[in-house]
């Protein structure tokens, strides 16, 4: 590999980040006004981000007194790693992807564990008590989703008859997958918001903990933690748009500005849903995930394997 | 170039990852550590363009090591960062590095001994007895002769005999909200927290609540001081005498005592001042962590669980625990933490277990575990594996296909849900036992 390639790829896929980060941020912010009818224009939405970053960067960076330093610091370049490791499989447009693994959704899949990792290190690093429970939580939460968020996505990889994003979105150039995997696609987004920690699955990094698994992260690192956190979820959204969406396909624009359009519509519908429903603690986002979304992806996986079978006439 | 450079960074990782974890002295550390290493070793993998090994190693070992660290959780009986934090103000570590192993070079500063040393189960009534058959008498712990149930202290089992009781000896309260109170236990209405007794309410005389900067200013309640905001604090926590002879011992020997700072004749460790002297010479000095009705004169094991008893701190003063919990020392301190009852060290313990959703069920959780392991490696041996070096070509998508859906599902899958179902398992039974 080219070393400045190398280098010129990195810092691109950094800044596309901040400003994917910018515009999560954005439509949270959207999401949340829409969600409670509070009239806010948006200009105000789009600087209140920019403001907040300004006070992060300004910040003391506070350490507690008993913490393990070590891990404290280990959870912000772990969450950033991942979320550069994530966004360079994502197929922009036809060509336009870093690296096309012939093994992207699970490469995907498995790179999900290690952010959990970086936010329990953040709570446990602290060492102070709010901060180790909501370590505990973020680990019960990993349970929560790890194995519907798989099988939803599988529906795809089944149909396109290949695990690379890339084939994946060519394999929809006559339908979409969410269209006829209706069930797949509704199960896929609500394991998203479990693992970005949207509302109403926020609990690791919720209020009555202080701030969870946040409690002690202070400055810089918070904003580092948020940022990620953030990315995640535009990453995890592009990534259902390029599932069951169709990618980058559509007509008249060009490729890039559908993936971001279908991306943005996606978190809108995350944010503004997730803002109306009540908080889940923990026992009842484990009974909603193996009592209901387990349940279901069996009954998508059954049903794509027979629309499959059918149409192939095997 | 690149590659080189790539290879000898995550060759450093992965040996410096494994020595980290036999290194290290904290669990959570080292399960971290090891992630680090298998992490490191995916990257190798990747590095031969074995991409497909390398991403089951990555998923199934850090999502194989946050299971590890659930049970953890329940079964090591690790109260979190906590404990790693009273280690500390016990053993006077200076501080967990990255590979600390390192024993205290200096003894801590003594603790002040604390005033109005009682022990909780107080008066002269030493006898145990069944709390469903009160006519069963014993002169220590043991089971019902009738119904095999756990005996306990008489004096615990009947508030209403013991000297100084008051009405508000069987209040019950919610860990979250202070202001739920029930006369029996049960579920908070609010959160469906278990209720815990109210310990302050035990103590009714010794309680008095002031400023530490305004000595006038006293409270019976807890609150904020009305001149400067500052929360209140106990008086008598303000008021410690200093220590008096100071006698120095060994953490780990309790029996080695000594008047000066020095050595430990059997380990070499740096002897530590003795917390508090009258606490160890009193008749019940150590308590299992578990089994609190457990309670011995000497050190040892616990007869129930095996764990090794520690000293008794629920016998000495409370106003040190909850000095220790909620006091300004660093890290814990939060706002608001001030209006929290104040707990016994077990009741703590089972607040922090309750929070983190899972159980304290030894025995249920150790045989799932064994039985899922056996199961486990069970699954293991079948599958075969495809470890030979002419192995499946990874760049064959129909080839990968193949393997993911027969043999790895197989294998991982079958593992990943025998540790879930483990999990589970334990949670549900330790509930039915909790609620029986």
């Amino acid at each position: 590999m080219d070393p400045g390639a190398a280098l010129v790829g990195l810092f691109g896929t950094l800044a596309v980040l901040v400003v994917a980060t910018w515009l999560a941020a954005v439509l949270d912010g959207l999401g949340r006004a829409l969600a409670v009818h509070q009239p806010v224009g948006l200009a105000a939405l789009a600087a209140a981000p920019l403001a907040r970053l300004g006070r992060l960067v300004r910040r003391a960076d506070v350490i507690p007194a008993n913490a393990d330093g070590g891990l404290l610091w280990s959870a912000p370049v772990m969450a950033v790693a991942v979320v550069l490791l994530l966004a360079g499989v994502v197929p922009l447009g036809p060509g336009l992807v870093i690296a096309d693994l012939n093994i992207g959704l699970f490469y995907v899949i498995v790179l999900l564990a290690p952010f959990v990792v970086a936010l329990m290190n953040a709570g446990w690093g602290a060492n102070a008590k709010y901060g180790v429970l909501g370590a505990f939580r973020a680990a019960g939460h990993l349970l929560a989703y790890e194995v519907p968020f798989g099988f939803a996505a599988i529906g795809a990889p089944m149909a396109a008859e290949s695990l690379s994003l890339v084939k994946i979105v060519e394999g929809q150039d006559r339908l979409w997958y969410g269209v006829w995997q209706p069930v797949g696609f509704a199960i896929y987004l609500v394991s998203a918001a479990i693992i970005t920690y949207r509302p109403p699955f926020d609990l690791p990094a919720a209020d009555d903990l202080g701030g969870g698994v946040l409690a002690d992260v202070s400055g810089p690192r918070y904003l580092l933690l948020r940022g990620s956190m953030l990315a995640l979820w535009v990453l995890v959204s592009a990534l259902g748009a390029v599932l069951f969406l169709g990618g980058w396909l559509g007509p008249l624009l060009p490729g890039p500005v559908w993936l971001v359009l279908k991306t943005a519509a996606l978190m809108l519908a995350m944010s503004w849903v997730g803002y109306r429903l009540p908080r889940l603690r923990v026992d009842q986002m484990l009974g909603l995930s193996w009592k209901v979304l387990l349940p279901g992806t069996f009954l998508h996986i059954a049903i794509t394997g027979v629309v499959i079978l059918l149409q192939t006439g095997g | 170039m690149v590659e080189w450079l790539a290879f000898v960074l995550l060759a450093v990782i992965a040996v410096g990852g494994s020595l980290g974890m036999l290194l290290t002295m904290s669990m959570y550390r080292a399960a971290i550590f090891l992630m680090a290493s298998f992490v490191a070793l995916a990257g190798l993998f990747i590095l031969l363009q074995a991409d497909l090994l390398a991403a089951i190693q990555v998923m199934m070992n850090v999502g194989g090591m946050l299971v590890m660290l659930l049970f953890m959780v329940a079964l090591m009986m690790d109260p979190g960062g906590e404990m790693m934090w009273d280690m500390k103000r016990k053993m006077g570590l200076p501080g967990f590095s990255a590979l600390s192993m390192s024993m205290p070079r200096s003894p801590p500063p003594a603790e002040a001994a604390r005033p109005e040393d009682r022990p909780r189960t107080g008066g002269s009534n030493t006898d145990w007895t069944c709390p469903m058959h009160p006519e069963v008498s014993a002169p220590g712990p043991g089971s019902c002769p009738k119904c095999s149930m756990d005996l306990a202290p008489r004096a615990a089992l009947q508030p209403e005999a013991a000297p100084a009781a008051d009405t508000d000896t069987d209040t019950y309260a919610c860990p979250m909200h202070p202001e739920v109170q029930s006369s029996a236990p049960g579920q908070c209405p609010k959160c469906g927290m278990n209720l815990v007794p109210r310990e302050a309410a035990q103590e009714p005389s010794a309680t008095t609540y002031t400023c530490p900067m305004h000595p006038d200013v006293q409270s019976p309640t807890p609150g904020k001081c009305p001149k400067c905001g500052m929360d209140l604090v106990l008086q008598a926590e303000l008021q410690a005498p200093a220590p008096a002879a100071t006698t120095y011992t060994c953490p780990m020997h309790p029996e080695v005592q000594s008047s000066t700072p020095g050595k430990c004749p059997k380990c070499s460790m740096d002897l530590v001042p003795q917390e508090d002297p009258q606490a160890v010479a009193g008749p019940t000095a150590y308590t299992c962590p578990m089994h609190p009705e457990v309670r011995s004169s000497t050190p040892g094991k616990c007869p129930k669980c095996s764990m090794d008893l520690v000293p008794d701190e629920s016998a000495a003063p409370m106003a040190g625990h909850a000095g220790m919990q909620h006091g300004g020392e660093g890290g814990m301190h939060h706002g608001g933490d001030g209006a929290m009852p104040r707990m016994s060290p077990a009741a703590h313990y089972k607040m922090m277990v309750d929070m983190a959703m899972s159980t304290a069920l030894l025995p249920w959780a150790i045989a799932i575990g064994v039985v899922s392991a056996l199961l486990l490696s069970w699954v293991l041996l079948r599958a075969t594996w495809p470890l030979s070096p002419t192995g499946p070509n990874a760049d064959d998508v129909s080839v990968v296909g193949e393997l993911l859906l027969s043999r790895y599902m197989i294998g991982f899958e079958g593992a990943a849900y025998l540790i879930l179902a483990g999990v589970i398992g334990a949670v549900l039974l330790g509930k039915r036992e909790h609620r029986r």
